[in-house]
């Protein structure tokens, strides 16, 4: 009987939430956002909404946007890399001790290069070696928080660093600061790369199934690798801007990086591609930090609540979509078993 | 003559070979012993000696405690980042109530208050199904931050009115042994007995293994990993309570250092004895190989940020070396299969 009219719409009862849902859960996060604009703009009408705040949310973001862009690649791939904050620490100290002694552009190379380096590492003993990835980058973050407070002693390197330097982090372009430039730049390589290339689609392969992946020819290791690169180099960029910034070198500069750019990670991998990570998830997510943390501040919540609110959001905003996800699964089975339990019935 | 001499060469080989894996996995207990002869030649009169052992048993019993409760989320390949600030939760919580109540009573409160935290953590983890990574993330975040409210009021150290019969428990010694080591070694023989001699533990490693398998084998994986977290929780609490008593202070960043050390202990202890897999011999082993190292570094004055880049190193090299030795583990046994059909062919031809 069914059989007469197999494209029949589905009138079961599931039908209509099952198509709605995974919609509202795409773009839950994108809907939240505009939701804390829009109760912050009403909270706080004169300082919230104005284009000097925006441009300082944007400011403020800016270099977690960078950092976040980095560790997208590497939870594409599927490995957890935990040494990014460490990266930053350590690269803003090393171009604060280098630029005294040599031309910007040369120290500003040498650091990256040594982001590239530290990002081999870690691709080598995880990708190479074998090593669970979390692992291997808690070693290397170890390692590097303890050289980085060797070196400094616990202080600040601030004696020495040119005007031109300092320039890089403050300065602005037609009243946009340059570093929300340089984000944007890097959002749009990032994007290029990993949305309209062969290379990303080499990506969420080797994420989804390294051992398809490799019959179908890509060469996994080397992929593994390029992440770490990727994530190295732009944490190592991440920690070049943050000392242009507060134009020293600080050894626990960027100690609170790590977990916000997880949590912008994971908060994007809610929107756009069904649970997978994503970079213009990750921007969204960097944007909801961002606009959570600067609303706060502005309507006066002490710092210690910041911390509640964030991490309640960050649970309740993954759980939300968890929950949509497997709701509409389970519905969708559901109402498939009901129509099969009918074909059934009815032969 | 070639075919005696290829055959020593191989017989040689088999013989390092078999040295090599019959020894690979005491990897890090050899490792431990190499550490404790070099600090013993260079520091002959401080290192080897009674004091210093209990000296160093002192200093390890607090992690000790935070890193088997980790053991057991890791044993069902589940995360919880949220030890270090349930442990600052707990020393915070220990300091604020013990001046205003019965110390056993403030203590069983924190305890209590530790293991809700992990019902809950657990709770979200099975039941909205968020990765365990991000949930504990969260509740260190809500936690990190509730630690410093509480603490905001008295210029965030919490110090007066705790008693000196509390201070005693993270201070006194029985026969010259301190307690602070008989509450690690209970924890530890107790969580040892119930991972590998009870059904719970052998359910505990079967959801680690394969939690589809453990579900359609009967085994109530939720009701385990619940468990699991709050047994990590109220370790982490008891790991704050009896920093309390050591230190007779709490702060809001007391706990943080024993995230990552519990971790690179539990990793340590994965990469040796049963090399690969999480166990409470095995996080001992590593707590021992932490405690040594700080102790003898501190004790030849090496900088302490410089101990912890030894600490990311050893890591590293142990876990490193703990894979290679499954490599080679793997191949022998490849071999051993392969050769068997080639043998047979060589004596067939010997025959004929």
């Amino acid at each position: 009987m069914s059989s007469s009219k197999p494209f029949a719409p589905r009138t079961t009862r599931w039908g209509l939430t099952a198509r709605i849902l995974p919609g509202a859960r795409r773009y839950g996060i994108i809907v939240s956002l505009f939701l804390l604009f829009l109760c912050f703009s009403i909270l706080r009408p004169g300082i919230f909404p104005t284009i000097g705040n925006l441009i300082s949310i944007l400011k403020q973001i800016s270099l977690l946007g960078i950092l976040s862009a980095g560790l997208t690649i590497c939870l594409v791939v599927g490995d957890f890399d935990l040494s990014v904050a460490a990266i930053a620490t350590w690269s803003g100290v090393m171009i604060a001790a280098l630029l005294p002694q040599m031309s910007m552009w040369m120290a500003i190379s040498i650091v990256l290069s040594m982001g590239v380096g530290i990002g081999l590492v870690n691709g080598f003993f995880s990708a190479v070696v074998g090593i669970s990835p979390f692992i291997v980058t808690l070693a290397i973050q170890t390692m590097l928080r303890g050289l980085t407070l060797w070196y400094t002693g616990g202080y600040s390197l601030y004696l020495g660093i040119p005007q031109a330097f300092i320039r890089i982090g403050r300065g602005t372009f037609l009243s946009m600061p340059y570093l929300v430039y340089i984000m944007v730049l890097v959002y749009i390589v990032i994007y290029t790369a990993t949305n309209r290339m062969s290379f990303g689609k080499k990506l969420y392969a080797v994420g989804g199934n390294p051992t398809a992946a490799r019959y179908s020819g890509i060469r996994v290791v080397r992929i593994h690798l390029i992440a770490f690169v990727i994530s190295g180099v732009l944490a190592a960029g991440t920690g070049i801007l943050l000392a242009a910034r507060l134009s020293s070198g600080q050894p626990r500069a960027g100690e609170g990086l790590l977990l916000n750019a997880f949590a912008a990670c994971f908060l994007g991998a809610t929107a756009f591609r069904a649970g997978r990570f994503n970079i213009l998830g990750t921007l969204i997510g960097v944007l909801f930090i961002g606009i959570l943390n600067n609303g706060l501040v502005i309507l006066g919540v002490p710092f210690y609540l910041q911390y509640v609110i964030q991490g309640a959001i960050l649970v309740l905003a993954i759980a939300a979509s968890g929950l949509a996800r497997s709701g509409v699964r389970g519905k969708v089975r559901q109402s498939e078993r009901e129509e099969r339990q009918g074909d059934i019935e009815e032969v | 003559m070639t075919m005696g001499r290829t055959a020593l060469d191989r017989s040689m080989k088999h013989r390092l070979e078999r040295i090599a894996l019959g020894t690979g996995r005491f990897g890090t207990v050899i490792g431990l012993l190499i550490l404790v002869v070099v600090f013993t030649v260079l520091k002959p009169n401080v290192f080897p000696t009674i004091r210093n052992l209990l000296n160093i048993l002192n200093q390890i019993s607090l992690l000790g405690i935070c890193a088997t409760g980790l053991t057991i989320c890791l044993v069902m390949k589940e995360f919880d980042l949220s030890i270090g600030a349930v442990a600052t939760l707990g020393a915070v919580l220990t300091a604020g109530w013990i001046p205003h109540m019965h110390p056993v009573l403030a203590v069983l409160a924190v305890l209590a208050v530790c293991a809700t935290i992990g019902l809950i953590s657990g709770l979200v983890i099975t039941t909205l199904r968020v990765s365990s990574f991000m949930t504990t993330l969260g509740m260190m975040t809500v936690l990190t931050g509730f630690s410093y409210w509480y603490t905001s009021g008295s210029g965030s150290i919490l110090y007066s009115g705790i008693p000196k019969g509390f201070l005693q428990i993270g201070r006194g010694a029985f026969l010259s042994i301190p307690y602070l080591v008989f509450v690690m070694a209970a924890v530890l023989v107790t969580l040892h007995v119930l991972l590998n001699h009870t059904t719970t533990g052998r359910r505990m490693y079967a959801v680690g293994g394969s939690p589809e398998a453990a579900r359609f084998a009967g085994i109530p994986t939720t009701r385990l990993k619940v468990v699991g977290f709050m047994l990590s929780g109220t370790l982490a609490g008891l790991t704050g309570v009896l920093l309390v008593a050591r230190l007779g202070l709490a702060e809001p960043t007391i706990g943080n250092r024993f995230l990552f050390d519990a971790f690179t202990v539990a990793f340590l202890g994965a990469a040796s004895v049963y090399v690969g897999r999480f166990h409470i011999v095995g996080t001992l082993i590593g707590t021992l190989i932490m405690g040594t190292i700080f102790n003898g570094f501190t004790l030849l004055d090496v900088p302490y940020h410089l101990q912890l880049v030894v600490q990311g190193a050893i890591l590293i090299t142990a876990v490193t070396s703990a894979g290679l030795w499954q490599g080679l583990l793997h191949t022998v046994r490849l071999r051993a299969v392969r050769q068997e059909p080639n043998d047979e062919g060589e004596a067939s031809d010997v025959e004929q």
